[in-house]
């Protein structure tokens, strides 16, 4: 510690400036700033902060009831839910396209697709897809009932959980660069 | 102060896992109480930090190979909780500097569990001043006491990185204050 003292001599000195000026002309002990200075280096070490009484004497029963609230607090990811959701909205898609392909073949007698496809432009064709493919990513996303907000907030979370896991990984930096 | 190896061998075992957790928190909870909270300013803000800090210690313990020591470890994990807790929080903040300095001094005086003199107060300014990651060099070196080869281990930056980001953060906290003293 002897070290950092004397790193830290300019910053004691400045503080006791500080409060020679702070006190604004009052009348101290003569002897009050002679001192003031040597002990500074001590008293600014020192811990100004406080904690509410008893924090200490509970805080372990604290902290291993929220990490078994944590343990137990199962969290579904939105990759996983979005798993559970695909072999459904494969069915419901095929289900979807064999039902309008029936009604359309047996109203008209030939396939309603085919006469519609053979009318259609190019840019007719790219707007259909661009609309389809905008149309799906929204179902997507209403399947998860999930806002912007929500979906932005998961993605982070992921990004955070990888940066922890890189962290608490005890790898030394040579291991690290070599790994990376 | 009980053997990081018995801790670790402990809560390696399912059977006595939480006995061991529980002497890992006796052991050090105090310690990086009071890291987290010198990194964030107050006390409720700090206990958050630190339950979050012990979950996520809790939950990857076993993969620590205890190629670093334990407590270079922990506090590793809890300055990181800080810095993330600071980005988010600095991220919500639309005020100017001057404005949380007044915000702060202000809000440390008025806080129940804020108990330092007029000094204190202007060094706490001054830290709060720092970039997040000089301040966690700062706090580590002043309060702490730890050698640089410590901090180096726990910010995962070289020796050299981290004396120079203590020299700034010095030099820094020096104007601040001469500058309050001339103004």
């Amino acid at each position: 510690m002897n070290n950092v003292k004397q790193e830290l001599e300019h910053i004691s000195t400045e503080l006791s400036r500080h409060i020679e000026i702070c006190s604004g002309g009052y009348k101290v002990p003569d002897t009050y700033f002679e001192s003031l200075e040597q002990d500074f280096t001590s008293k600014i070490h020192s811990n100004p902060y406080e904690t509410p009484e008893g924090y200490f004497d509970t805080l372990e029963d604290t902290l291993m009831s929220g990490i078994e609230k944590a343990e137990g607090a199962k969290v579904i990811s939105i990759r996983s839910k979005v798993q559970r959701a695909i072999p459904w909205l494969v069915a419901a898609s095929v289900i979807l396209v064999a039902g309008v392909w029936s009604i359309n073949y047996n109203i008209n007698g030939v396939s309603a697709d085919e006469s519609m496809l053979t009318s259609l432009s190019v840019e007719d064709l790219e707007e259909y897809m661009e609309y389809n493919i905008d149309e799906i990513s929204l179902a997507d996303l209403a399947v998860e009932d999930i806002s912007f907000d929500e979906e932005l907030y998961w993605i982070s979370e992921d990004i955070d959980d990888l940066e922890e896991e890189l962290l608490q990984t005890d790898l030394t930096e040579e291991e690290l660069l070599e790994f990376l | 102060m009980i053997n990081d190896q018995i801790i670790l061998s402990k809560i390696s075992n399912p059977t006595t896992k939480e006995e061991g957790f529980r002497l890992l928190l006796k052991a050090y909870q105090e310690r990086l109480y009071w890291h987290v909270r010198r990194m964030v300013e107050y006390h409720d803000d700090a206990h958050d930090v630190l339950q979050n800090t012990m979950i996520k210690v809790y939950k990857s313990i076993e993969r620590f190979e205890g190629k670093s020591k334990l407590y270079t470890w922990l506090y590793r994990i809890a300055t990181n909780e800080s810095l993330t807790f600071l980005s988010k929080r600095s991220k919500k903040s639309t005020s100017s500097l001057d404005d949380e300095l007044e915000h702060v001094g202000r809000t440390l005086q008025a806080d129940s569990y804020f108990d330092g003199n007029e000094a204190q107060l202007r060094l706490t300014q001054a830290i709060y001043t720092l970039p997040e990651k000089q301040k966690a060099v700062f706090n580590m070196r002043y309060f702490d006491g730890l050698s640089y080869r410590d901090m180096s281990n726990i910010l995962g930056v070289t020796e050299g990185g981290i004396k120079a980001s203590y020299h700034h953060a010095v030099k820094k906290i020096e104007a601040f204050i001469k500058k309050g003293n001339y103004e």
